[in-house]
């Protein structure tokens, strides 16, 4: 029951832009923290810079879910052809 | 089919439903009769939103019917309200049908790979950053597996 649940539970909720936006964010902040600024803040962005780069390559985010919303579907869902 | 038994990879389509929908009892029968036709290529479950609103939650349902369709284990068709007869017919075959409903797992594909080619083109010209690098290497690495993995 619980392998059931988990995989129709794992399906994307966001949308391309999203996970672009936060894919890109990502980089811009690991770049930040790992090349251009030194001491506590680097480590920091270093560190945080994870939160948008992980969820936007696995295309899940763990608060849409609890919130029970997301970009996915106004994006993605597919309408039925005419 | 049950709920136990959802296919991680099979063509798959969910509805979910509640005994006092109107819409829901409506197209109940062609559904059923849709189903028992792909019944071959395309699994097809029922999700009470009355006995189970965790599940129906969880598939992002929130109001009945709710129609969902999986393939790979990624969502790649939504709908909610009544289909026709005929939207049915279409629906069910295209779910196993990439031409119809494109692979949404290719998009992961060019978004890891391309997330780690430039992670790790900016840690070469930035020094190089090596810890760049090796964490553009493992993004692109996870881009590769998914690719392989929709083969």
């Amino acid at each position: 029951m619980i392998e059931a649940k988990e995989t129709i539970v794992k399906f994307i909720n966001e949308a391309s832009w999203d996970r672009i936006g936060r894919v890109v964010l990502g980089i811009v902040m690991l770049w930040l923290g790992l090349a251009v600024v030194d001491g506590t803040w680097g480590v920091v962005l270093t560190v945080v810079a994870f939160v948008p780069l992980i969820t936007g390559l696995v295309g899940w985010c763990p608060i849409y879910a609890v919130l029970g919303s997301g970009t996915r579907a106004k994006d993605d869902s597919k309408a039925m052809a005419a | 089919m049950s709920i136990d038994h959802v296919p991680s990879t099979e063509p798959t389509v969910i509805e979910v439903r509640t005994p006092w929908c109107p819409a829901c009892s409506a197209m109940e029968r062609d559904l059923q009769h849709v189903a028992a036709q792909f019944a071959d290529t395309v699994s097809f479950i029922q999700v009470d939103a009355a006995s189970d609103p965790g599940m129906a939650a969880n598939l992002g349902a929130r109001s009945t019917p709710t129609i969902v369709a999986y393939r790979d284990g990624n969502e790649v068709y939504r709908s909610v309200g009544r289909l026709t007869l005929n939207e049915l017919e279409r629906l069910f075959a295209g779910v196993g049908d990439h031409a119809t409903f494109p692979n949404l797992r290719k998009r992961d594909v060019a978004i890891r790979v391309g997330a780690g080619a430039g992670i790790i083109i900016l840690g070469l010209a930035t020094g190089p950053t090596w810890p760049l690098v090796g964490i553009g290497m493992i993004a692109a690495i996870f881009g590769g597996v998914t690719w392989l993995r929709t083969r």
